[in-house]
């Protein structure tokens, strides 16, 4: 049988084809999951001490089989008003730490002066993550108030929304002085990637849902009821994420490598299996239970819409295709995948990529684990390196670089810069703004294709072109990189005019395990995380790792 | 007030690039401020008067720790040359260290301190004046605990801080709306 080799980085690392990743299972919030249920954590709310105006805290402890991690919830009574997904604003309906161990009556105290602050407090090396939610509000105070008369919501318009709160920002890795992410890396519970944050966002969605029943029985204890399981469990947590998150890709290049190379890898070896004999049945059966869960995926703006028109389209081809399909014919899932990248949309073959992981859970789930990398030490510039090598470098991995015209408007559209008010990455139009003094290292195609200009006439090796060239710095450590981690870079142009940032942010949350993707802007999207998981008491009973598909009605 | 690591190599980096070093050096820069506290040392407080002196022309651009530094790491195969803060310095050697997966002496008159292959440093006497250094193997120090926070006094943070200030563009409200693209629908 043919080994299928990966996919080369020029295919898979565009722009276009990042920004319509799916979820699949090495993603973040399954990993958690998994690990979770296999090791039989437990959970307790040991404090809710909610007022009737919905203000106050709860704590709600996770206990593995080494060591606690609580989440510190602050209820807050949030005027309409003041309420802002952005990174602007100053308060919100609920914020959160997530605390190492379980806190003493101090603990909170010490927290209560500080989390609802968010940015303007500061916190310590006991907290391992803050964040902070806004609710839906129209859904929420609806859904209490039909609670509240004793009757259920309707199951419609929660599942258009799909959550009762969103997240605007969960921060971990020391961010306002909480711990620093490298003295966590020894804790096997948080060697995959961003389990800290995903452990503090499937704690907040259990608090949600606790809130809301809890604000219903304040209203009218007599009659409210608690939300049908059902219901329950078809509610995420939201997220709001902008530009913040955008370089977050560009800024982590080994991570990214390791993130892509594990689901390229993953794909590779089913691929090259020689038989779909004992896995078809159950990957079509996800097929099912996925077609479903695409059908709850709205959104309002016209570059999500087209997508998500295309994906339909894409799945009634599936349809069709899988109707006749011969699974017994030797390499079928290559076959199925040939006919995908021939037929499909990006957006089609990426559900399928993801689709064809579920069923072999053997061969995929423990690269897991890999998807971490030590970024701590930054990666060590060979000096030794003739410069012409390097520039033999630039032109295999950046040759697609080589090609744009740097001279063009266009290609140099945009800038990013960090803004002075919020210390937040942001994007300007070139031309409109005077603002090249302040521009971010996040353009590396045309960094390096600068630095190939320079390398042209320089005889020596790197060492002694970097003496005498420093502004390439950046730009030959990325080069270097690039030739060991081959899916360590973007491959496209992240100034150009046509540049989207939501493709940036969708390829990054699909890796979270995000579902929803719900652009508002060519910059900012709504997701929903968790949506259909088992909720913490229901955890011991989930037997399969499928809830993100939900149930087949 | 205590830091994390990651914050401090961020301020750090954003400081250096503030103060007119390349994104490159300053990546290496926040990377060097953090092996530095790791192993306990006044990382914070002596880049901040570093960049202070730098700033006031009281030490010669051409005695930089942190470009001699970069061209340490790439493989520059000098064992005797002369800067000013060479606690800064020692980050870089330490990286040198562990490549070469021996313990390496940085002394002169003035400073004498020790990078281990595991990265972390034993400092003896350190100085901010420029002098004369020795690049030398040595015996391997005790090992120390390494640590994940920085102590730092508020106004080394605010100087710090204020040459990171220079990287930021200053808002208008124009920026404001557009830069992020958002609307403002939060109740929705």
């Amino acid at each position: 049988m043919t080994r299928i080799p990966l996919r080369p980085p020029e295919q898979v690392m565009t722009l276009s084809r990042l920004g319509s990743l799916h979820q699949c299972r090495l993603s973040f919030m399954r990993q958690l999951l998994r690990r979770m249920k296999q090791e039989n954590w437990s959970f307790t709310r040991p404090h809710f001490d909610i007022n009737t105006s919905g203000e106050g805290f709860a704590v709600y402890t996770s206990q593995g089989p080494t060591r606690a991690y609580s989440l510190i919830a602050f209820a807050h009574d949030l005027p309409d008003d003041m309420r802002s997904d952005r990174v602007i604003a100053t308060a919100w309906d609920a914020t959160f730490a997530l605390f190492d161990g379980t806190p003493n009556l101090a603990d909170i105290e010490r927290l209560r002066a500080n989390v609802p602050l968010q940015e303007a407090g500061r916190v310590s090396e006991t907290e391992l993550s803050i964040s902070r939610a806004n609710r839906s509000a129209r859904l929420w105070n609806a859904t209490v108030e039909t609670l509240a008369k004793g009757q259920q919501p309707d199951a419609d318009v929660l599942a258009n929304v799909g959550y009762l709160m969103r997240t605007t920002a969960v921060y971990g890795s020391g961010k306002f002085g909480a711990a620093d992410r490298a003295s966590l890396e020894e804790r096997p519970e948080f060697s995959p990637p961003f389990q800290v944050e995903m452990l503090s966002v499937y704690l907040i969605r259990a608090f949600v849902a606790d809130l809301v029943e809890h604000m219903a029985k304040v209203r009218s204890p007599n009659s409210a009821v608690p939300l049908a399981p059902g219901l329950r469990r078809g509610l995420g947590i939201g997220n709001s994420t902008g530009l913040g998150m955008a370089p977050f890709l560009l800024n982590h290049p080994r991570l990214l490598n390791n993130w892509i190379s594990a689901r390229e890898r993953a794909l590779a070896t089913i691929r090259s299996l020689a038989s779909a004999d004992s896995t078809a049945h159950a990957f079509l059966s996800t097929y099912l239970h996925a077609k479903q869960s695409i059908g709850l995926w709205h959104s309002e703006h016209p570059l999500q819409k087209a997508k998500l028109k295309q994906l339909a389209a894409d799945i009634q081809m599936l349809d069709a295709r899988l109707e006749s399909f011969d699974f017994t014919q030797p390499q079928a899932w290559n076959a199925l995948y040939l006919w995908a990248e021939n037929t499909l949309s990006e957006e089609g073959q990426e559900l399928l990529v993801s689709l064809m992981l579920e069923p072999h859970a053997d061969l995929v789930d423990s690269l897991g684990p890999q998807m971490q990398a030590d970024e701590s030490t930054l990666f060590m510039i060979d000096g030794a390196m003739p410069a012409e090598t390097l520039s033999a470098l630039i032109c295999t991995h950046y040759d697609w670089a080589l090609q744009i015209d740097w001279t063009a408007p266009q290609a140099i559209a945009r800038l990013w810069y960090v803004s002075e008010e919020k210390l937040e990455p942001r994007l300007c139009e070139r031309a409109n703004e005077p603002l090249e003094d302040y521009e971010q290292p996040l353009a590396p195609a045309r960094d390096i294709c600068r630095m190939f200009g320079d390398l042209h006439t320089f005889a020596g090796n790197t060492a002694a072109f970097l003496q005498a060239h420093p502004e390439h710095r950046s730009a030959a450590r990325r080069v270097q990189m690039r030739a060991l981690f081959p899916y360590s870079e973007v491959c496209d142009n992240t100034i150009d005019a046509k540049m989207l940032p939501i493709d940036m942010l969708r390829a990054k949350l699909s890796f979270f395990g995000a579902t929803n993707f719900d652009p508002r802007s060519d910059r900012w999207v709504r997701i929903n995380m968790f949506r259909g998981a088992p909720y913490p008491s229901e955890l011991s009973q989930q037997n399969s790792d499928d809830w993100v598909y939900g149930v087949v009605k | 007030m205590s830091y994390a690591l990651g914050e401090i190599e961020g301020l750090c980096r954003k400081a250096a690039k503030g103060a007119g070093f390349t994104w490159g050096e300053a990546e290496e820069t926040g990377q060097a401020i953090r092996v530095l506290a790791a192993s306990r040392l006044p990382a914070v407080r002596t880049f901040a008067h570093y960049l202070e002196a730098l700033e006031a022309g009281i030490v010669p651009s051409q005695t930089c720790p942190i470009r001699l530094g970069c061209q340490l790491i790439d493989g520059s195969r000098v064992s005797a040359f002369s800067c000013a803060f060479p606690l800064l310095l020692m980050p870089f050697i330490a990286r040198v260290a562990a490549v070469q997966n021996r313990a390496l002496l940085l002394s002169s008159e003035g400073f004498q301190a020790t990078a281990a292959p595991c990265m972390a440093i034993t400092l003896v006497k350190t100085t901010e004046v420029n002098c004369d250094l020795q690049l030398t193997p040595t015996a391997a120090p005790a090992a120390i605990a390494r640590v994940y926070r920085a102590e730092a006094s508020g106004a080394d943070i605010v100087s710090l801080s204020q040459f990171a200030q220079r990287t930021y563009a200053p808002e208008t409200e124009a920026r404001r709306q557009q830069g992020a693209g958002a609307g403002n629908d939060g109740n929705r």
